[in-house]
């Protein structure tokens, strides 16, 4: 069982934003309100994180999805409709018909990646032609996040199983990883393409000492 | 202004013939924005068969220093060779956000991390941009300083080995000055010496310095810093760009672009080609004026734009992937390379591709092109270039020839010596105490994107505010001025007042403020009108330009 997870280089990393656009067209994120910019939805987003004092300052610019935690992700714990959970291959998905929108699980994930649809979005000619015939538009009143482009897998698999064939290596790839120019995303089985990632000497998660052991994993910058 | 203030749809034959009817006997300016290569040298082509004047109306930031190598190397057509650089300077370039081939731009700084040769990348700016933020280090320094700093460093080069004075000897005689001495530069800048001269090593070691068409002082400092450290024609520093021949009929004649509106014609025709200039020309140019005093005015665009709307005649022109491309230039290293294919969706509305648009106006304007539409223009151009299958099918390839080997004047840094030096007597800050770091975010493209909502998520890479114009001070500086973080402030210089709210960061000297080009639009729709506002209502130039930030409430 294939165990699927996201390697991020922020030593590559140029912040260009490209994995961001990529995310919300793939996955018909809701375009926004300009007069509600509070309520801006973004299934990537880069983080900004100043660090130290004038002049001795530096930036680390983290692309952030949702971490996928492996160990009791906190959002699953307090869906009281499991709208949200774990499934077998550590992905954790968001049943939208499910949902109740009581958003618990914005306040109990501490990674800030669960977003909430405060009204019914809209796609004003032309923007509904690019929406995406695989992924559902979402409604007002559920949450949404990352699944790391979950319906892509369920391609990969029934293409490989209309060719009688096992899924090929790499071939499941999110909209995030396909745009990066510079292959600082990289997106794989973590016991398959990705192994060994997690120790290698630059790995670090973000909030580490939760324990929630995410399956996004960050490479620092190396220092030169 | 259309006569009725309001924009009714005519025929394309109707819309010619007014075209023609309006431009017989007139003069005529061209104003040329972010065209493809084949489409400026057509647009080009015909301004210079009517005898009419081309303003180039692209924004200065991020856009390569054309000037600085005209004047220097004979030709605009060199490249900053990233992919294959070790140490890079980059002095005030934000080129990660801003540069001419953004995409490229992301692959080399992929390229520089790749393996063990690792570059060295530091930049040289007042705000922590996002390449200063991706740089080894950056060094806090004013904008208007940049050229002091380049002089500086050239001055440490030259201390370290003589010899390389002999690369332009009028450039290090004006930077041998002991006033450029490390120690003495670093205390009026405020950095350390010891930084100047451990970036004079790594240039020294085959380095390059990287530089845009902002200003020129800027421009000429850096591009004379590559001269002094022998980057020019060396692979990982400045290459000649080895461009594909060009096809048939895109030759010469060709009218040169200006960089300010002709003031000497009465009333023109004016035809806008992918230029903006209600929103984008910067006040020192003219352009504004120009139009204001253009006795017709035609804009090719593929959006209803602030000069479209105000234009008497629009000409809708179809989108990149409405329609067939075919380029062709030179990648970062120098290369040659061929891009075409065909249309990827079918417009969406009654729009013309680029070439047939303009071979269309070239007729009403009586100049008569060797190719009788598009698809002649399309296939002669394939086949000079031999991409014929690429058109059909699309694709990218690159071209097997070399750089032309670079001849260069006696002292190529000569002009760089006299600019820097009358930039070094610009004046400082005044009433206004702030230098402005205007930057542009790679989202907005300089503005032309800021209809589009996934991008306004992206534009602000330091900070999460969106749909609004923000101002970045350092705490210190908010401290003093009594406003807290997130106030409505007014930005003014001398030429103009601008709102904006407040952000605070330590990434950002304390004696300057940063603003972010592509809000404040007027039209575009209900993702980009009335957003934020527009800091080139401050600017006169892309040159330094000085600001004071007050309490808006």
């Amino acid at each position: 069982m294939s165990r699927w997870g996201m390697a991020v280089d922020l030593d590559r990393c140029t912040a260009c934003g490209a994995c961001t656009v990529a995310c919300a067209q793939e996955n018909n994120v809701a375009l926004g309100n300009p007069d509600r910019p509070d309520q801006l939805i973004r299934w990537m987003e880069i983080l900004p994180a100043e660090r130290g004092k004038y002049p001795e300052v530096s930036a680390r610019l983290a692309p952030s999805p949702c971490q996928h935690c492996d160990r009791e992700p906190p959002c699953a714990r307090v869906c009281p409709v499991y709208a949200t959970y774990r499934n077998v291959e550590g992905l954790i998905p968001q049943i939208y018909e499910q949902c109740i929108g009581c958003r618990y699980c914005v306040n109990a994930c501490p990674y800030t990646c669960k977003h909430f649809n405060w009204s019914r979005p809209e796609f004003p000619a032309p923007f509904e032609r690019g929406l995406n015939p695989d992924v559902s538009v979402r409604n007002a009143g559920v949450m949404e996040k990352c699944n790391f482009c979950y319906h892509r897998l369920q391609v990969v698999r029934d293409t490989a199983a209309q060719e009688g064939r096992e899924p090929k290596l790499g071939e499941y790839r999110t909209a995030c990883q396909e745009s990066c120019p510079t292959k600082a995303i990289r997106f794989g089985d973590l016991d398959g393409e990705l192994e060994g990632v997690r120790e290698n000497e630059r790995a670090f998660t973000l909030l580490e000492d939760l324990g929630l052991m995410p399956k996004v994993i960050y490479l620092k910058e190396k220092t030169s | 202004m259309p006569a009725t203030g309001k924009l009714e749809p005519i025929g394309w034959a109707e819309a010619f013939e007014r075209l023609a009817d309006k431009t017989r006997g007139s003069e005529v300016v061209f104003g040329a924005g972010d065209l493809g290569r084949g489409e400026r040298q057509l647009l080009r082509g015909i301004a210079a068969r009517r005898e009419a004047a081309v303003v180039d109306a692209r924004l200065p930031w991020g856009a390569a220093p054309v000037e600085a190598m005209r004047e220097m190397l004979g030709s605009g057509e060199w490249r900053f060779d990233l992919p294959r650089a070790t140490f890079v300077l980059s002095l005030g370039a934000d080129w990660l956000q801003s540069f001419p081939s953004p995409v490229e731009a992301q692959r080399a700084f992929g390229a520089m991390r790749e393996g063990p040769r690792r570059a060295c990348v530091v930049t040289a700016d007042a705000r922590l941009s996002v390449t200063a933020a991706r740089s080894n280090d950056w060094f806090p320094v004013a904008r208007h300083h940049l050229p002091e700093f380049a002089l500086s460093v050239a001055h440490a080069m030259v201390r370290m080995s003589p010899a390389v004075a002999a690369r332009s000897p009028a450039f290090a005689a004006l930077a041998g000055e002991t006033r450029f001495g490390a120690t003495e530069t670093g205390k009026r800048l405020g950095i350390r010496p010891h930084l100047i001269d451990w970036t004079a090593s790594g240039l020294g070691m085959g380095g390059v310095v990287v530089v845009d068409g902002a200003d020129r002082g800027i421009e000429a400092a850096g591009m004379a810093l590559n001269l002094v450290a022998g980057a020019i024609g060396r692979p990982g520093g400045v290459v000649a760009a080895a461009l594909p021949p060009l096809p048939a009929g895109l030759g010469e004649p060709q009218a040169r672009e200006t960089g300010e509106f002709p003031r000497t014609r009465a009333a023109p025709v004016v035809i806008l080609a992918a230029a903006n200039p209600v929103q984008l020309a910067l006040a020192g140019s003219g352009f504004r004026e120009g139009l204001a005093r253009a006795s017709f005015v035609v804009s090719l665009s593929p959006f209803l734009d602030e000069s479209a709307e105000r234009a008497d005649l629009v000409l809708p022109v179809s989108t990149p992937l409405e329609s067939r491309n075919l380029t062709w230039g030179c990648t970062l290293d120098g290369r040659g390379f061929v891009s075409a294919g065909p249309a990827a969706v079918k417009p969406l509305y009654d729009t013309l591709e680029w070439p047939e648009a303009l071979l269309r106006v070239g007729r009403a304007l009586s100049v008569e092109l060797p190719w009788k539409d598009a698809g002649a223009y399309f296939a002669a151009a394939a086949e000079a270039l031999s991409a014929q299958d690429l058109l059909k099918k699309g694709g990218f390839k690159s071209l097997e020839q070399d750089p032309a080997p670079p001849s260069l004047p006696a002292d190529p840094g000569a002009w760089a010596a006299e600019t820097v030096r009358s930039a070094l007597s610009r004046p400082g800050p005044g009433a206004f105490p702030l230098g402005l770091a205007v930057h542009v975010p790679l989202a907005f493209l300089g503005g032309s994107g800021a209809h589009l909502p996934y991008l306004h998520g992206i534009a602000q890479v330091s900070g999460r505010e969106i749909w609004q114009t923000v101002v970045e001070l350092h705490p210190d500086t908010a401290r003093a001025l009594h406003i807290p973080e997130g106030a409505p402030v007014w930005v003014d210089s001398a030429r103009g007042s601008i709102q904006a709210v407040l952000r605070l960061r330590q990434g950002i000297r304390p004696d300057s403020a940063g603003l972010a080009l592509g809000l404040g639009r007027k039209a575009l729709g209900a993702f980009a009108a009335e957003r934020g506002t527009n800091p080139l209502d401050l600017v006169e130039s892309a040159e330094p330009a000085f600001v004071r930030v007050r309490g808006a409430t």
